[in-house]
């Protein structure tokens, strides 16, 4: 049977939909044609793609596409729903790899399916269509295969709240206080129970997190100019004029970086600010601040994730990142952030766990 | 009083009350002008730039100023001894103090100003000064020294004033700039980055308003942009070489160029 099969998991749902597409294509009778129809794409209800099925005979049948990279059984009934106004039309649910039982509830609602390892099911009663060939019954990609990396956001906001809490943590609970799923907690704790960076005893309860090699490690994966989007400006009228704005704007922010460490640390008076901010533009805006060409003291970054503004302390009514963030941004930052960075990490591993919560309980070094 | 000033400066300020105290019923007649009166608009204690003045400037109206007694004997009678030019004064430890009368108002004559009743070395005349005669507050000046209580209410010149003459001042010497323009680049810098425009704006309107000082600060304008108003203007680079080794060179230049922009931007809009 030719058919287009892949192994390579598809690295988008863009690609899923071309696979998908190319598969449909190669299944059709010579005789039909299919036709993009773009304009019956409504964003609300969330089909990613449109196809008409063309007989020989001059009937149509409109095929809508839905991509999705992963699909509980679960969550079938409900995005079947969201494509009920469409009306008389087949839909077609793709994914990485559909399971049996995903497979099976997509028959018995009348839906067809495509994954990228060769299962596929369309199935059309006027113009009369019907195409079906197996795959892979098992994923070749599994979720649950070891956790090699701490990219992203989950990873972000489990480093952050075994830096910030104190253990024990068990793994339900700590899922909720650093408000993610337990399955990305018991995996993230998993990679770095093997790497030694915590301790759990043998119901799974963690027992130790060493704040600083957990920091070290997370910036092997984090950096605070590649992970957010950041922009330079500059505030002509000078830092300590910043920061008066700071203390008066009616906007959320963190502010992170030198101008955070040098309260903590007898260092050098900052010469940029670096702020995490919701939208770059309307604080750029708000506060006034200029896109200059050369030389900037701003920067603004919308962040890989809302826990920069967790658990944020104030000194002088401006709002500053927790210190774990903040030794994470300096420790990736520019120029001589780095050493800063260090400075902070060293009052991090000698700091009791209020002084972290309130750093301004700490003495300045 | 505050200790976080540079020695120079707390000197500085010293030399500065004992001229005051020279003056007597002058005072009157004198407005504070130069670094000293835009440290006092632009904040004291909160540049990156060290305050590295050590001269004090006083401006005279000869309008208002009495024919007795002669400042020249008070001056000497207070320690003070004559410098090179006419108006110069020579204090404790050697600090300048500069007698000043605006170009306009200082009668014939090439340098020395000439002031009815008093020597002709007394003030010396200075072209841009004309704008503090018209834009002046009443500020009390003391010491930063614990042991030293002197304290006068005297005139100082407002900012838009005070950025006119420095304006004057960078221009006239445009052609062979010294390493000393660099710092008055710099306090340039300090005025705009410190007042807000619209308030340095409206001390333009009023000079502009008024026969003295209107044909200054009008060409002031015209220099703000000629030195200031482009990245490779000779304000900016001098301001680059005042700020080098104590700030980014970089961040002072395009600031300094956006300040001026949204001075020179609000004065057109006013037609000023």
């Amino acid at each position: 049977m030719l058919f287009h099969v892949t192994w390579n998991r598809p690295k988008s749902e863009t690609e899923l939909l071309a696979i998908a597409r190319k598969n449909l294509v190669s299944r059709l009778p010579e005789t039909w044609k299919l036709i993009e129809r773009k304009e019956l794409r409504r964003s609300r209800a969330r089909a990613d793609l449109v196809l008409e099925a063309k007989a020989p005979d001059g009937g149509k049948g409109t095929i809508l596409l839905v991509a999705k990279r992963t699909l509980e059984p679960r969550d079938i009934p409900r995005l079947l729903d969201r494509l009920r106004s469409y009306g008389d039309v087949v839909p077609l649910v793709v994914s990485d790899f559909l399971t049996p039982r995903a497979r099976e509830i997509l028959t018995e609602c009348g839906a067809g399916y495509g994954d990228a390892t060769g299962n596929f099911r369309l199935v059309m009663s006027k113009p009369a269509l019907f195409i079906e060939s197996t795959g892979a019954s098992r994923d070749p990609w599994p979720e649950d295969q070891p956790l090699k990396s701490l990219k992203g956001a989950a990873a972000g906001r489990i480093v952050r709240a075994l830096c910030d809490f104190d253990p024990p943590f068990a793994v339900r609970e700590f899922a909720k206080r650093a408000a993610v799923s337990a399955a990305s907690a018991s995996r993230v704790l998993m990679l770095l129970d093997r790497e030694a960076l915590v301790e759990r005893d043998e119901r799974g309860i963690v027992s130790r997190a060493g704040r600083v090699e957990l920091i070290r490690r997370w910036i092997r994966d984090y950096s605070m100019i590649k992970s957010n989007r950041v922009e330079s400006f500059l505030e002509p009228r000078g830092i300590s004029v910043l920061i008066s704005k700071l203390r008066a704007a009616k906007f959320k922010y963190a502010v992170t970086g030198s101008l955070a460490a040098s309260w903590l640390a007898p260092l050098a008076p900052p010469r940029t600010v670096a702020i995490f901010v919701e939208n770059i533009s309307k604080v750029a805006a708000a506060m006034d601040l200029r896109r200059a060409d050369s030389g900037s003291n701003v920067m603004l970054l919308e962040p890989f994730d809302p826990v920069v503004f967790a658990r944020t302390w104030d000194r002088d009514g401006v709002r500053c990142a927790a210190l774990s963030q903040l030794a994470a941004d300096l420790l990736t930052g520019p120029g001589r952030d780095p050493a800063e960075g260090e400075e902070i990490l060293k009052r991090i591993g000698s700091a009791s766990s209020q002084e972290l919560r309130d750093p301004n309980l700490l003495k300045r070094s | 009083m505050a200790p976080q000033y540079e020695d120079e400066y707390v000197k500085a300020r010293t030399v500065l009350l004992d001229a005051l105290g020279a003056l007597g019923d002058h005072r009157s007649s004198a407005i504070l002008v130069g670094a000293q009166a835009i440290y006092i608009h632009a904040g004291e204690a909160t540049f990156g730039m060290a305050p590295y003045t050590t001269d004090a400037d006083i401006a005279i109206n000869p309008r208002s100023l009495n024919k007795k007694p002669p400042i020249e004997q008070a001056m000497k009678n207070a320690g003070f001894r004559h410098g090179e030019q006419p108006g110069i004064w020579l204090g404790t430890d050697n600090i300048q103090v500069d007698l000043l009368v605006p170009e306009s108002v200082g009668g014939p004559g090439r340098r020395s100003a000439r002031l009815e009743g008093h020597s002709k070395r007394t003030a010396r005349k200075v072209d841009g000064l004309e704008g503090v005669l018209v834009e002046n507050q009443i500020e009390t000046i003391s010491s930063f020294r614990a042991d030293d209580d002197r304290r006068f209410d005297i005139l100082v010149a407002g900012p838009a004033a005070l950025l006119v003459a420095k304006l004057y001042k960078v221009w006239e010497r445009r052609a062979e700039p010294r390493r000393l323009e660099n710092k008055d680049a710099a306090d340039i810098f300090r005025l705009l980055q410190a007042i807000p425009t619209d308030k340095l704006i409206a001390g333009l309107a009023k000079l502009r308003s008024d026969p003295i000082a209107a044909t200054v600060s009008a060409n002031a304008m015209d220099f703000l942009q000629r030195l200031f108003g482009e990245t490779e203007g000779l304000g900016i680079n001098l301001l680059r070489a005042a700020v080098e080794g104590l700030d980014d060179p970089d961040v002072a230049a395009a600031s300094c160029l956006e300040l001026a922009k949204d001075l020179i931007q609000a004065a057109n809009d006013l037609g000023l």
